[in-house]
Parts: C-alpha cells; structure tokens; sequence
C-alpha cells in the first residue's frame, strides 16, 4: 500500500497534476476571442506584457494594490495560507530529501523551525478563512460547499503532515493519511477550483491586457492600484 | 403563449413599432405582458454555449468568493451593505445560475435577473480593480444583458431606446434634416457674436470630425453652437457628418448588439466617407465608451481602433489648453470650492484621470479644487450609469443610489460639480433636484467659453455701444 | 403691420396680460396668431416623460395628454380665440426659450409676445431657468421684435400716443430705432428719444464731478440729436432727453413722465453672464417695473414696413 502510494499513485498525482494543469491553461487561451471578449489581443504586445505583469504582480505582492490594503487582515490570512501552501511542500527538508534519494537534486530547505510555523500560520489562516466564510454576511451568501470542501482538501495536507512530523512513536498512520490526502489535493487541482494555482494567472493576466491596452494603457494608465 | 404586442423578442425595427411601443405610457402594458413571456431555452443555451467562453466561463468558475468585490461596489454600499447586493452573488445568481443550469429558466428567473442587471448593476467595473482574480462583474453583466435583450427581458426605455438607435442611427428621432437644419441655425443664431462662426458639415479632409449625442441638436442645441465657437477660437478645421454624427448606444445599455454594431458601423461609414485626420466626440462617456473602447470590436476590427484616431472631448480641451490654442483669461478662473466627476467611461475604462487634473490645472485657481473620496479610477459611479437614470421602473433604486455620490459632494464641500459626462450630468441634476444640496454642475464647454481668452480678429466689428 | 404673430404663453393666469395684448394686435391688424404652449421639458430616458414647467412634476406626455392639454389651452382662451380670426395652436416639448425660437425659425413671425418675468426666480433647477432664460434668450436671438408683458396694467396695445424709444446707442440699438419709427408713424403718435448715461459705469472720481457728468450728457444730446433725430424726416411730433442714473430705473421713470403707451429698446447683443448682472439686464428690469409693453428689437430682418395700420 504505501509503496503503491508512494510509487505509482504518486506519480499519477502528479502527472494529473501537470497535465491538468496546462491542458487547464491551453483551454483558456483556445477559448479567448478577441470578439467576444473585445480585447485586442496580439495587438500592441509591450503594452499587454507590461499590462499582464503589473496585474499579476500587484495582487502577488501584499498589500500591493488598493484591495488588498482595504482588507488588511483578510490579506494577511491570504497570503498565511499561501505562502504555507506553496512553500513548505516544495522547500520542506523531508521532501526534498525525498526527492534526492530518488532522483539525485535537492535545492534549498526550510529550517525546521520555520517550516513548522508557516504550517500552523496557515492553518491558522485557513481556519480564519473559513470561519469568516459564516461570520461575515457578504461572503456567507456567496459561499457554497465546493469552497467548503477545496479548503479542506488544502488543509489536510499540512495538517497531516505538521502531526506525522511531529508524532512521537508510530506515526505511519499520520503518514499514509498526509500522503493520500496530498494525492487528493494533487488530483483536485484541474477539477476543481483549486485550478486557480494556474487560472489566478491566466484571469489576471487576460485583465491586464484588457486594461493595460484597451482601457488606459495606451494612455499610460492602465488598472491604478 | 404567444408573444406580447408589446412585449416580445422582437427588436423594434420601424418607426411604426417605435411609436407604438412609445404610445404605451410608463410601459403599463408591457411590463403587464412581460409576466407571461415564455424564455426560448433552447435558444439561450444555444447562444451561451456560442458565446459565453473562456474568459467569461473562467470568471465564473474561478470566483473564490472571498467577498472582497463587496466593499467595491458602491450599490453594495448605499443599500445598507444589504448581501444581495454582492457583485459576486449579483452575477453568479443570474448568469452563473443561467450557465449552471443550461438555460433552463423561466419567466420569474429572467423578470429577476433584469431587475439585477438593470438596476443593482451599472457596469461601472469597478469591481474589477478589487477582485484578487480581476474579475470584471460589470463586464460580465453587460453580457447578462445582451441575453435577456434577446429573450425580451429588457426595460421599456431601453427596448425603446435601442429601437432609435435602429430606425435613426441616433438615441432619438433626430433625422438627417433635422440635423443639418440644426447646425445652420446655430451657426446664423451666433453670428452676431462670433461672425463667421460655421458649423461646416461633410467637409473632406478635415483635421476634426465631431460627433455628438441626439440630445443636443434635440433639446440643447446651445451645445453644438459651444462646440463650435471653442473650435472656432481654436481656429481649428473642423466639420460635422451630415449622416453618422451620433456617436451613443442605448442599444449598449439594451445589450442590443446588433443595434450597436449597426450603430457604431453608421460612424465608422461617416469617418470612412470624410476622412478627417481625427475625430473627436462630445462630453458623454457612454457615448466614448460605445463608439471608440467597445466600437472597433463590434465593427469587426481586432486591433480595437476605429477607422481615425477617435479621443474624447476632454483629451481635446487637455491639448487645446497645452498647445495654447484656448488661452484662459487667468482672472476668469474658478475661484469657489469646486470638485470633479471622473465617469467610469473615460476614466477607469481610458485611463483620463491626469489629463483631466490637467485642465482643470488651467481652469482652477489653486486652492480651489476639491477631489472626492475616492477619486479617478477609484470613483463610484455618478448613480446613473448603464441606464440607469432612464429606466422609470427603477427610479427609487437610482434615487437611492444617487446618495453615494451627493455623500461625496457633500464631503468636498463644493459648490460646484464638473462633469464632462452626459449621464453624470443628468444624475447630478437628478440629485440637485432629489436631495437639494445647493450645488451647481457643469460641462467643460460653457466653462471654457466664459473663461477664454477671445483673439482680437474673433470679436465682432462693434458697435461701441455703452451697456444699456 | 403684424401679419404673422407668435405667442408663447403658460396658458396660466400668469400670461392673461400677454394675452389681452397679443389677442387685441391680432384683431387690430388681422393677424394669424399661433398660441404656442412649451409642455415642459424632457425627462430622463427615453419616454414621454416630461417634467412640466408648470408645477416641476413629471407627466406622460403622450398623444391624449398633448390633447388634453390643447383643450385646456382652446378653454383657457375661449373668448379670445372666438374674436380671432386666423389662429392655431402649437405644443412642444423642450427646454421653453429653446422651442419658442424653433417655432419662430419655423413660422417666420413679425412679432413674438411673450409674458413677462413677474417674480423673483424660484427654487429648482427647472423653475429656475425657465423664466428669466425665456426672456433673455429669446430677446437676444430672435430675428424679429419681442414684446413682453409683464404687469396688467400693461397690457394694452392701443391707440398710442407716446413711444419711448431708450437707445444705448448700439447698433442694434437702429434697429429699435426703425421699429419705434414705423410703429409711431403708424398710430399717430408721439416719438421720445431717450439715453440715460450709466453712472454705475464710471469708477473714476474725476468721470462723476458734475462736470464730467454733464459733459457726457451734452455728448449724449449731441449723439441723439446726429444719429437719430436728423434721421426722422419730416415726421416732427418727437422729444428728445438724455438723463443720468441707473439706465433701468431711468427709463421706467421717464416713460412714466412721458406717459408712454410703449417703451422700445434694444436688447444689448452681448449675453449678460446671469453673475454679472444679478439683477438682469436693463431690458428685464424695465420690462418688469414699467407701466406698459416693452418691445425689445436686436435685428434689422424683420422690421414691419410703416404700412397702414
């Protein structure tokens, strides 16, 4: 079992993953029309990079753009839970030992210590999130399920993984638990919306070229953050 | 059951339609057929599958809702942060639900997802500088109502209104004649203070072709004779097409896109048949919006350019200011509290924040300007955009929303209201009317002609008459 | 004299002295009369919503009510409409001053009676504009004469005996000249040209001495005398004054003096900037405080020729 899922379902995970992930991407670019969308794409190409950039960019970085600096502490919590999310899985020791022992690269780790707290952080974070899902009236009315369900499947992984670290003694349970549900994680990226690890830039990106040449590039405006 | 006399997916092709539908007063007998007008579902799926696509699709998709469009939505704001009036919930409650369920809606569903979309939506887009994925709700909106336009589901003025846009080429019934008549009459109404003032029409060749809004040669024709005396101190070469000098779509705010290809192809034909060096349009957003941002696609150009260099009459005035060719007299400048409508047209979607700070840098006695909270691209809506101010049925909501903006007046403390935008004027009117607070607003053009500087060679042989 | 009239009224009681005047020209000099009623001004959007320029409320202005409203007018002016013998009445929506110059471009009349400001003007921007801006726009662009009346005691357009003719010695002030020429020949009248020197115009203590006020006066007999008495011909019954003050408040004096059946002056071409002039031109003033029509003339076009009465 555990060499299955360590084997095979893993490399399944990720192949799904992957290919989820840019057939996700070359879907939405086939399905852009300049017509349809009324930007003039291929069109002025410095502007749109430039536009593109800035757009990604701005809500990449905190407190980047008038939004987020209206929603301090919804910010925070965003970027907690991202930042956990994204860096300790590829920066964590005992991952990267992994994949040197397999297939002889490594790069940089996180110090231990440091890894631990942007796992609670995000948890953390995460939990926030989805309390603030019942708490505040305008994003109660608009939740549903799905997004229930694809911050649980994000927080079972840490969650898992922070305890099987940490478990004194036996902790392959907590280990086959913090794999399958990485796995259900990996899987879920393309189908669900947890797709927006590639869409967020693709939807910020195609805006940017929106209005970075049609609404105010051209005029050396642009979105203003 | 059959369509309604009134009340049909027909768009009104003829002037008899149009008058019929206009016979109906405050659209009584519309509305009353509108409740038992049946949704073509296989069409609606057809057209969404059709038309609805990635960007659209993804929007929709993707929507983390975070809630953060909230707070950006000034609707949200006014009505007491009421949940239904979430951008996100707006969108995903009718198109979202249209999409999820294939078309397979009925007559409620739609009658509810045009009272969304014409009156808790304005497609101001300002919620697509706060959402973190940059989804744009109003866009997305505009698209909602293009397919209630085609199942019937639309407002009685603005059925109406896409209607003139198709039997004229104009918001109203303002034919060719009409039109010309228009223009001498200004022209000899003005000579006594501006000899050989013209209103040139169908000049080749010129450097500028102005068009304008039905409106004006209409009721307020003072304002195609103010035109044509700034260019006249500008000493510009300037004309007016006799055919294709509207430049507004109701039929945008109809979600008629047919009526707005129609349209926007009526000017593109007038510029191809003049070839002017530019065109220029008058003081109204939409209008821009309509004929130069959204125009070129509809008229199916992918580059996003009409067939001349099209800019907004602020961009004209911003240069006429900096190139000298208007010359403020600097003791007629503004010298009482005064602060700026920056439109969700040419600002946020034209980006003319800066270049209307630089008129008004000519305009203003230091001191005196006083910017709202929030400003340029930030600004809410004037209250009465996408259609807003003309939709009876939903008059209280936009006297409602008129507040958020009376609110921002009333912060600035300024008497006075620049607002080089048709419906931002009107709405301004409609909350001086509504709400009484004492201010006065105004476009750029009657500004500039008590300000300029006249040339010497301009001013009419006189008559040395002392004032009587 | 007056072949084609054009009355712009409210169809209130406001307009019963505009009315007597206009109908009573009409019958004098078998005139075609068109009574024209501006509904009220357009509303938003695209409907027939008007905001009527009566009480400031929105109304339907579709085909019955546009009838409706034209009964109202055929009632209101019953007896008048009864004594006329060519008459038709014509309804518009816009802005008033606006349509009663487009009715005028249209119809090509020889005189435009309007009803007179009477009051102070009031709250909200659509009552507001309307009184004042009829006046002073359709005086300055109007190709014919206009005749305001404003107070009852003003209405009569009868057997004159004295014209007052105020010059401020522009050029449309000719063609006010032409208009009171014709017009006092025509009834048999008395002529009384008249200037008053503008005191408030003067900043310079030096200008306001008393010789410096009368060397103007002086000036001001001489011009009277050079560009208009010389050019009256053998038409002897006129006088002619030059006083000092307030041009308004001069002028309703003298033609109070004077007696006078009609007062004709010109609307000064140049547009009064409403901030400037907070209290109106000379033109409104006078027409609001004299004691009988006042006719303002800007234009040579339109000028009835001195035929018979």
């Amino acid at each position: 079992m555990y060499a299955f899922l360590t084997g095979p379902m893993l490399w399944l995970s990720f192949a799904i993953f992957v290919i989820g992930c840019a057939w996700r991407v070359v879907n939405y670019v086939k399905g852009l029309s300049w017509q349809l969308d009324r930007v003039p794409y291929g069109c002025n190409k410095d502007l749109a990079v430039k536009g593109a950039l800035r757009s990604i960019f701005h809500w990449l970085i905190p407190y980047a753009s008038a939004s987020w600096r209206q929603k301090p502490v919804f910010a925070a919590a965003f970027f907690l839970l991202h930042i956990g999310l994204v860096l300790v899985p590829i920066f964590l020791y005992a991952h990267v030992m992994v994949v040197a022992e397999r297939f002889g690269v490594s790069w940089p780790t996180l110090p231990d210590g440091l890894a631990d707290i942007l796992t609670i952080l995000a948890v953390a974070a995460g939990v926030f999130i989805l309390l603030r899902r019942f708490g505040l009236s305008e994003v109660r009315i608009i939740t549903t399920p799905h997004d229930l369900w694809i911050m649980a499947i994000s927080l079972a992984p840490l969650v898992t993984g922070f305890v099987a670290a940490h478990q004194a003694g036996d902790n392959s349970g907590w280990l086959l638990a913090h794999i399958v549900t990485g796995e259900i994680w990996l899987i879920a990226i393309p189908f669900t919306k947890l797709s927006h690890v590639v869409l967020f830039f693709c939807s910020r990106a195609q805006i940017g070229v929106d209005f970075g040449v049609k609404r105010g590039g051209q005029r050396g405006r642009g979105i203003v953050w | 059951m059959p369509e309604g006399i009134f009340c049909n997916k027909k768009p009104i092709n003829t002037e008899e339609d149009l008058k019929a539908l206009l016979s109906d007063t405050r659209g009584t007998k519309y509305y009353e057929e509108m409740l038992s007008l049946e949704v073509d579902r296989e069409k609606l799926w057809d057209t969404i599958q059709k038309t609805c696509k990635s960007r659209l699709r993804t929007w929709l998709d993707v929507c983390a809702r975070c809630g953060l469009c909230a707070d950006s939505c000034f609707l949200y704001l006014v009505n007491d942060c009421k949940p239904e009036q979430v951008p996100s919930y707006k969108i995903q409650s009718t198109l979202g639900e249209m999409v999820r369920r294939k078309g397979d809606v009925d007559n409620e569903f739609m009658r509810h997802a045009m009272e969304v979309a014409w009156s808790r939506c304005t497609c101001c887009n300002r919620c697509a500088m706060y959402c973190p994925h940059g989804i744009d709700i109003g866009i997305m909106m505009g698209y909602t109502r293009g397919l209630l336009y085609s199942q019937g589901f639309v407002p009685w003025e603005l059925k109406i209104g896409a209607g003139m846009h198709r039997v004229y080429r104009a918001q109203m019934d303002v034919t060719t004649e009409d039109w010309v008549e228009t223009c001498e009459w200004m022209a000899e109404e003005q000579q006594d203070d501006w000899p050989g003032l013209e209103i040139p029409v169908d000049k080749e060749d010129a450097d500028i072709m102005y068009t304008c809004n039905a409106r004006e040669p209409k009721h307020y024709p003072e304002d195609l004779a103010e035109a044509a005396i700034l260019f006249h101190i500008a000493g510009e070469n300037w004309t007016v097409p006799s055919e294709g000098w509207e430049q507004t779509s109701l039929s945008m705010f109809a979600g008629d896109w047919e009526a707005c290809k129609l349209q926007v192809q009526n000017v593109y034909a007038a510029i191809d048949r003049l070839k002017p060096r530019r065109v220029i349009g008058t003081e109204c957003g939409h209008a821009h919006r309509a004929t130069v941002i959204e125009g070129p696609y509809w008229a199916g150009r992918p580059d996003g350019q009409p067939p001349a260099p099209y800019i907004h009459y602020v961009q004209w005035v911003a240069e006429a200011l900096r190139t000298g060719k208007l010359k403020i007299d600097p003791a007629k400048r503004i010298r009482q509290p005064v602060t700026y409508q920056d439109s969700c047209n040419y600002i946020r979607n034209w980006g003319l924040a800066e270049t209307a700070r630089e008129i008004l840098s000519y305009l203003v006695e230091p001191g005196y300007l006083i910017e709202m909270t929030p400003n340029k691209e930030h600004n809410y809506c004037c209250g009465g955009g996408g259609g807003f101010n003309g939709i009876g049925k939903f008059r209280p909501q936009r006297n409602k929303a008129l507040l958020t903006k009376r609110d921002q007046i009333l912060s600035t403390g300024a008497k006075l209201v620049i607002a080089p935008c048709h419906n931002c004027w009107d709405a301004i009117r409609d909350l001086e009317e509504e709400y009484h607070i004492g201010i006065d607003w105004s476009f750029l053009k009657p500004l500039l002609i008590k300000m300029v500087i006249i040339p010497d060679h301009l001013k009419p042989q006189d008559e040395e008459g002392d004032e009587a | 004299m007056f072949e084609k009239i054009l009355f712009a009224t409210t169809g209130s009681p406001e307009c019963d002295s505009a009315a007597r005047v206009a109908f009573d020209m009409a019958r004098q000099y078998g005139s075609k009369l068109t009574l024209f009623h501006v509904l009220g001004i357009p509303g938003k959007g695209d409907s027939n919503l008007v905001i009527d320029t009566r009480t400031g409320e929105e109304v339907d202005a579709d085909a019955e009510y546009l009838e409706g409203v034209a009964d109202e007018l055929k009632t209101t002016y019953a007896k008048q409409l009864a004594g006329c013998a060519s008459c038709e009445i014509e309804i518009a929506v816009g802005v008033p001053s606006r349509e009663i110059l487009r009715m005028a471009r249209s119809r090509d009349p020889d005189i435009i009676v309007l009803c007179g400001p009477a009051e102070a003007p009031q709250a909200g921007f659509y009552k507001r504009g309307v009184v004042g801006d009829n006046l002073r726009k359709v005086a300055k662009a109007a190709r014919c004469p206009v005749l305001t009346v404003s107070r009852p005691s003003a209405s009569f357009w009868g057997g004159f005996s004295n014209i007052v003719f105020a010059t401020d010695f522009s050029k449309a002030s000719e063609s006010a000249f032409q208009f009171a020429v014709t017009v006092s020949k025509a009834v048999d009248g008395e002529l009384h040209l008249f200037h008053c020197v503008d005191l408030n115009r003067f900043q310079s203590p030096i200008a306001l001495t008393q010789d410096g006020i009368e060397a103007r006066l002086a000036e001001a007999r001489r011009r009277l005398q050079h560009e208009y008495a010389a050019k009256l011909g053998d038409f002897k019954r006129f006088t002619s004054e030059v006083w000092e003050g307030t041009p308004y408040v001069e002028i309703v004096k003298f033609a109070r003096e004077r007696q006078a059946d009609l007062i004709v002056l010109a609307h000064h071409a140049r547009d009064v900037d409403p901030d400037e002039r907070p209290f109106g031109s000379t033109l409104e003033q006078v027409i609001v405080r004299a004691s009988c029509p006042v006719v303002s003339v800007n234009r040579p076009d339109r000028l009835p020729q001195a035929a018979e009465a």
